[in-house]
């Protein structure tokens, strides 16, 4: 169920973007959603390096923290959203803010990915080749289920069986990729991709009937992942939640910054970017529940739902006053606007 | 009643576009047409090639006074666009040689307001607008009733 709902989103995810979408997005949100997902994945990994112990799963630790800095990327667009509706917020910030949420999903998803190849046993014993194929597989299986997806969408002319007909291609890409052992989340993110790629403007019309979904997939993720908590287990590991938490702040800033400043962004942006990035959700409650379901990290999967679970709490309560926090500072938010400019 | 006929009747007018033109520029030319609903992208000699609904058009001119957006919608509101990016391309459409009745079944059936009329070449030559069918039928069966003696 987790694979399968993980599935949707991925296949949502990966069709939002098209690629005059990101020709259009330009070099100072592309720059920036690459520092601020690989900061976070970077100093995530390197502060839980620091305090996980050897012994905790079968796993050595650093496996396990470059888990955990793989679920550090993704943020929750919705707060973002909300928070810059709220307050009339415009400007070089914002806008940044929107084309960076609206991105780094899918770098999230993709990195998410490669390192679950990396730290699943099953890559470790085919080494490097076997990561290389198992990324190269699920995209060709993605692009070839994308294909066949457009194909049969042109065909079809009532509206009532395309979402029957998406479902169906989303769960036959990642039961294929499961029996090919190849990554699921890739090969519905490239399907989701592929099938726009194929369909151009037409491909609208595969993602709308499921954009409804989603909501109702993060109600699954919850749902399990509620199963999973157990206060115990979460006051014995308070020490991982609060490195994770305080880590992956440092990362998005430290990141968000590097990116922004090296693609020429202004300093209103890249010093506050980062702190507006901070909230996160459904996609890392989804990323960890499928972590958890991997033969080699199901002994700890307790453990990593309920640090990702604490920490989540922690984001969507901490996110939206931090996005509030830059935008005020960069001179933003739409009151101030109007007090310093009145009409 | 062919449809050509009823065109030479109505006034026809519809906004066309071509697929290059960027999105913020076809809401302003459809709004300074507030008759008019939709947007028809066409090519350079005149043929049809998609459709814009005003419902897609508002969606994007209104994005930044909406508190939630799919992943979709956002990503349109930021990286923006031209008429190609946001046009359905497979729409149905009539001949001038069809008889009206035939149109108006296949507008109820697919649901569409205006259908637009193309000529042997491919060319868009009007748009047959059901409300104004629909006026049409409901005068004339009033003056039929009207005139019936009782």
């Amino acid at each position: 169920l987790t694979t399968a709902a993980l599935g949707i989103i991925a296949y949502l995810i990966g069709g939002s973007i098209t690629l005059a979408q990101l020709r259009r997005t330009g070099r100072m949100i592309l720059g920036s959603t690459l520092g601020e997902a690989l900061g976070a994945v970077l100093v995530v990994f390197l502060a839980m390096l620091l305090v996980i112990p050897e012994g905790l799963g079968e796993l050595p630790a650093a496996f396990l923290a470059l888990a955990f800095g793989a679920i550090a990327a993704p943020t929750a667009p919705a707060a973002t959203i909300a928070v810059l509706h709220q307050y009339h917020a415009r400007g070089p910030l914002s806008s940044t803010l929107l084309g960076v949420v609206a991105l780094d999903d899918a770098l999230g998803i993709i990195l998410f990915a490669s390192v679950s190849v990396v730290t699943t046993a099953a890559s470790l014993t085919r080494g490097i080749g076997g990561a290389a194929i198992e990324v190269l597989g699920s995209i060709a299986l993605g692009l070839g289920m994308g294909f066949v997806l457009s194909r049969l969408a042109v065909r079809l002319h009532q509206g009532s069986l395309r979402l029957p007909l998406v479902v169906a291609a989303v769960l036959l890409s990642i039961g294929a990729a499961q029996a090919l052992d190849l990554s699921a989340l890739l090969a519905a993110m490239t399907l989701g991709f592929s099938s726009r790629l194929w369909l151009g403007a037409a491909g609208d019309r595969l993602f709308a009937p499921v954009e409804y979904f989603e909501e109702l997939v993060f109600l699954i993720f919850f749902t399990l992942a509620g199963a999973f908590f157990d206060p115990s287990v979460l006051s014995g590991h308070i020490h991982l939640i609060a490195v994770y938490f305080f880590a992956r702040i440092l990362g998005k800033v430290a990141g968000a910054a590097a990116g922004a400043r090296l693609s020429g962004a202004p300093p209103s942006v890249s010093r506050w970017l980062g702190l507006g990035l901070v909230p996160q959700a459904g996609v890392a409650v989804g990323l960890v529940l499928a972590l958890g379901q991997h033969p080699s990290f199901r002994p700890i999967a307790d453990i990593l739902v309920n640090v990702i679970l604490g920490s989540t709490l922690l984001y969507e309560i901490s996110g939206p006053i931090l996005v509030r926090f830059a935008l005020g500072r960069a001179g933003e938010l739409g009151i101030e606007r109007r007090r310093s400019h009145p009409s | 009643m062919k449809v050509s006929e009823w065109l030479a009747r109505h006034d026809g007018s519809i906004v066309t576009v071509h697929a290059s033109r960027p999105l913020d520029e076809v809401v302003l030319q459809l709004l300074a047409e507030p008759c008019l609903r939709d947007v028809y992208v066409v090519d350079e000699e005149g043929r049809l090639v998609g459709h814009i609904s005003h419902k897609r058009l508002a969606e994007h001119a209104l994005a930044e006074h909406r508190p939630a957006h799919t992943r979709r919608q956002l990503m349109e509101r930021v990286a923006g666009g031209v008429a190609g990016d946001f046009m359905n391309c497979s729409l149905a459409s009539a001949s001038p040689d069809e008889e009206l009745e035939d149109v108006l079944h296949r507008q109820l059936e697919h649901e569409i307001e205006d259908m637009p009329v193309l000529d042997h070449s491919g060319v868009l030559v009007g748009a047959v607008n059901l409300t104004r069918v629909l006026r049409d039928l409901v005068r004339a069966e009033l003056r039929a009733d009207a005139s019936e003696p009782d």
